[in-house]
């Protein structure tokens, strides 16, 4: 008799659990959506695992050779051949075991948002008055380099004394530098301390600062060893990309993008829903199973209100029934006529659909997460094209493109100076030396600026075909290659580069300018220089104040960088410095290296100065060019030249238009900008963005112009956009074609871009 | 099932309703509805990691810059979260501010997060928190990292 009482009980508690539930899910609308029992657990299995067929391993493959493998694209020559595979070979060189284990470790990361794939080794300390100076932790630290340097980056030799004053000398007897690759086609070589024994053939290319780059041949073997392994890795990482799951940023959701995986024309790309649903095919359907959930739908109905559901929506489970199987009548009946399988999933899986596991594994290969704007390959000028992203939390269905997150813990950053390093590839090594250095600006775990926080991190990329696209390859974690995707301080977490090093502490420090000058003796004998800028405050759009720039140097390509204190220019208006706040460097070969200045913020004109290349950290040595005064009455005029050690004497080179219509003009303020010589066009390029938001590109003859008017290569997108840094290695660059690439910044994604421009049709 | 056990059916149901606590949240702006003339110029956020909307001319509006700033923020109950000067293109700039309560028992909170010179660090929160009904002067701190602001609130820069 109690049994029974407490059977009564559960009895009316399993009710009453019951009505709960139904109200607060709204079961009669779920219900109307099954078409046959189990279905719904089906749904689940199958997003969870991604398909089935198509693996439920999760994470990127960390070593999938990506597209340089793919070999026979027949555009590239045999020097970009050898780089793309050299690429390939550092990547697979590590990290063959372990992207389960990293894939699931960041999957949790980048649900919580703001969080580092792996511990960060960087410490920090507070040396005075509260200056806190962070630890920098070496990448591959020295354990296959026993001369790597500890924290302390290696000094360079001190310039040579060169006690010349101040003086206002015009310097009208030194020649331009025009076209510097006629005039001075190869200034130095860079040259490893060690050559190895059996040197291979090579191809020599020079490069637009006057050095050659010596470009191995592709060895059969490697390139061979790699296809393979490419092969090898391509099913794993098709598994793997489909557990991605798109991340909403603020302005912009992400799309799933179908993008052939390799392809040698620009990335053709397609919108379709979210998630990745993978088509499968439908069991014959049973007849009775529609009129049997018809059937209980009206049972459903009649029956609500007797167990006490008091205002439930009546109607709905009714009319969504019936709606319900109208629907799935007519896409049954669709997909009969057709052929077509509908995307509806099942949770049987029957033999017949083995032979679409291969066709859903391709599917899921081509599928990728990036943003819905601007989508791989769009025309967004007339000259001007979006072919990938840099960086991001984004799948592109090459792990070697962007993917930042899951290999650097980088989901935001910014601007990209790039450079040549100006190294020659060692063909004993399996990783390419010769590379681009690109240097981004406030960088964060997390999307929309939250997370772990850097000021700056470098990337690196031996990419020569950048056609779709630019690869980086995974970082190396304290194995002494120094040659990975960026220095780490984490094995998957890309480190701050550039620290205040006691000078006065600002809120960032932002690279807006690299180059490599050849530095026989130190250990790679090419030294790396950033110019960067101290902010200490940002004000409304465009507009920021700073309190220095500076140049950081690294004798290992990158890892390891120190401030030379010789070369802070304070942002002083009375001493002219005020206008060299944010650089660009251009070496034409000519033993200067030129560099260009602005004021802070996006408002000011373009100055230049030039300095002796082994003199680059003295900020003493500079000269400012003037165009020359014409003083009052001709009393005080000065002529045009270069004034040495006299930042004041600069005048404006472009960028400042005058009158009603001249503030009006394209080009009239200058925001970071990049300076190139180019080949195609046997002129001095440079890259900027407006007043309007433009990115604008004029050319000169020599360094310090006359530069032409601007000309709009695009406006102001959606999303905003800055910061034009052009790559070294475009092909118009280099003279072997008329594509200019350069790296462009979105800030609604706060990431960076890489941009084609045809030169044929600016 | 006996008279309390219904009501436990009830209770249960009223929990577990995801109505029940959408009816408690106040309606956040969406554009194309109207706002009044109180909040003139006035942005928000209508949810989380979207999009800031401004009130122009009546009606909320999609704001066309992709740097957004303003001088006038709604709060309209949920955390409105903002970036100030500590980072690139700031929503709002540092000064005396004043948030004013747009109902009699409406609390206006601030939360903000300052950048600590020379680190890509943010120190401990500044909180401020007013009376009901009453307007809260406050300063924003001037290398503003962020800033969490709460409460059906008018939020004006005052020393602009």
């Amino acid at each position: 008799m109690g049994a029974a009482t407490y059977i009564g009980r559960v009895g009316a508690l399993a009710v009453a659990l019951g009505v709960g539930t139904a109200v607060a899910t709204g079961h009669g609308v779920a219900r109307a959506d099954e078409t046959s029992a189990g279905s719904s657990s089906a749904s689940s299995s199958s997003t969870d695992g991604s398909g089935g067929p198509a693996g439920a391993s999760t994470g990127p493959a960390k070593d999938t050779p990506g597209k340089d493998t793919s070999s026979g694209d027949s555009t590239k020559d045999t020097a970009s051949q050898d780089a793309a595979s050299k690429d390939t070979a550092s990547t697979d060189s590590t990290k063959d075991t372990d992207s389960t284990t990293t894939s699931s470790t960041t999957a949790t990361s980048s649900a919580s948002n703001a969080t580092t794939p792996r511990s960060s080794t960087t410490t920090s300390k507070t040396v005075a008055e509260g200056v806190v100076v962070s630890s920098q932790t070496n990448t591959g630290s020295s354990a296959a380099n026993s001369t790597t340097e500890t924290p302390d980056a290696p000094k360079l030799q001190p310039p040579a004394a060169e006690p010349e004053v101040s003086v206002v000398e015009p310097d009208a007897e030194e020649p331009d530098p025009t076209e510097p690759a006629a005039s001075t086609p190869e200034v130095s070589t860079p040259q490893k301390n060690s050559k190895p024994n059996d040197p291979k053939p090579t191809a020599s290319v020079a490069v637009p600062g006057g050095t050659v780059a010596t470009i191995g041949v592709v060895e059969d073997v490697e390139t061979t060893d790699a296809s393979a392994r490419s092969e090898s890795k391509t099913l794993s990482d098709s598994k793997t990309r489909t557990e991605k799951v798109p991340e909403v940023t603020a302005a912009t959701a992400l799309g799933v993008v179908a993008v052939a995986a390799k392809s040698a024309a620009t990335a053709q790309a397609s919108i379709v829903d979210v998630p990745q649903a993978v088509p499968v095919t439908v069991a014959p359907r049973n007849p009775l199973d529609a009129l049997s959930s018809l059937a209980s739908s009206v049972v459903n109905w009649v029956l609500s209100p007797l167990i006490g559901r008091p205002v439930a929506p009546a109607t709905p489970p009714l009319a969504w029934s019936l709606l319900a199987f109208a629907r799935r009548e007519f896409d049954n009946f669709v997909a009969a006529v057709t052929g077509r399988a509908t995307e509806t999933p099942v949770v049987t899986v029957d033999t017949t659909s083995l032979s679409l596991a291969a066709a859903t594994t391709a599917l899921a290969q081509a599928a990728v997460n990036v943003p819905g704007f601007p989508l791989p390959g769009a025309q967004l000028s007339p000259s001007t094209q979006f072919v990938q992203w840099v960086t991001g939390n984004y799948q592109t269905g090459n792990p070697l493109i962007a993917d930042t997150f899951n290999r650097f813990g980088i989901t935001g950053t910014d601007v990209g100076v790039i450079w040549d390093n100006g190294m020659v590839d060692d063909p004993s090594t399996p990783y390419n030396e010769h590379q681009v250095l690109m240097a981004f600006g406030d960088t964060f775990s997390g999307a929309n600026m939250t997370g772990n926080w850097r000021f700056n991190v470098l990337l690196r990329s031996a990419d020569t075909v950048l056609s779709d696209g630019m690869t980086i390859p995974d970082g190396e974690w304290f194995n002494g290659n120094m040659f990975g995707g960026t220095p780490l301080g984490g094995e998957t977490y890309a480190r701050q580069i550039i620290h205040p090093d006691g000078l006065p502490a600002g809120i960032t420090l932002i690279p807006t300018a690299g180059i490599a000058l050849p530095t026989p003796g130190t250990q790679f004998g090419v030294t790396q220089y950033v110019n960067f800028m101290s902010v200490s405050n940002w004000g409304a759009a465009g507009t920021w104040s700073t309190n220095y720039s500076a140049i950081a140097y690294s004798t290992d390509n990158g890892e390891n960088w120190t401030v030379a204190p010789e070369s802070v220019r304070y942002n002083q208006p009375w001493s002219g410095n005020n206008n060299f706040q944010q650089g660009a460097f251009v070496r034409p070969g000519d033993g200067y290296v030129y560099s260009y200045g602005t004021p802070n913020g996006r408002q000011g004109a373009a100055y230049v100065s030039r300095v002796l290349e082994k003199d680059i950290l003295d900020v003493g040595k500079y000269e400012y060019y003037s165009k020359g005064t014409a003083g009052f009455f001709g009393i005080g005029a000065t002529p045009a030249g270069w004034y040495k050690n006299n930042p004041a004497a600069a005048t404006p080179i472009f960028g400042q238009d005058t009158g009603a219509c001249g503030v009006a003009n394209p080009g009239n303020q200058v925001s970071e900008m990049s300076v190139q010589y180019n080949k195609q066009l046997k002129k001095y390029v440079v890259l900027h963005a407006d007043q309007f938001n433009n990115i604008v590109m004029r050319t000169s003859d020599t360094p310090q112009g006359t530069w032409s008017s601007a000309k709009v290569l695009m406006t102001q997108q959606s999303g905003g956009i800055y910061a034009p840094m052009m790559h070294p290695w475009s092909p118009s660059t280099m003279g072997t074609g008329s594509d200019l690439y350069w790296n462009l910044s979105l800030y609604s994604q706060y990431n960076v871009m890489l941009m084609k421009t045809d030169l044929t049709k600016t | 099932m006996s008279y309390r056990q219904l009501i436990a059916a009830f209770a249960t149901a009223a929990l577990m309703s995801p109505t029940a606590v959408a009816a408690a949240d106040p309606v956040a702006p969406q554009p194309g509805t109207p706002c009044p003339p109180v909040l003139a110029a006035a942005m928000t956020v209508p949810s989380a990691n979207a999009a800031p909307i401004v009130c122009n001319a009546g009606t909320w509006e999609g704001v066309d810059t992709p740097y957004p700033i303003s001088d006038r923020w709604l709060s309209y109950g949920p955390v409105v979260k903002l970036h100030g000067q500590g980072l690139r293109n700031p929503n709002l700039l540092s000064g005396a501010w004043l948030a004013t309560p747009l109902g009699d028992d409406t609390t206006c909170r601030a939360e903000q997060r300052a950048v600590i010179p020379g680190t890509p660090q943010v120190g401990p929160a500044k909180v401020d928190q007013g009376d009901p009904g009453r307007p809260m002067p406050f300063e924003v701190v001037p290398i503003l990292f962020s800033i969490e602001m709460s409460g059906d609130c008018l939020w004006q820069r005052t020393d602009a």
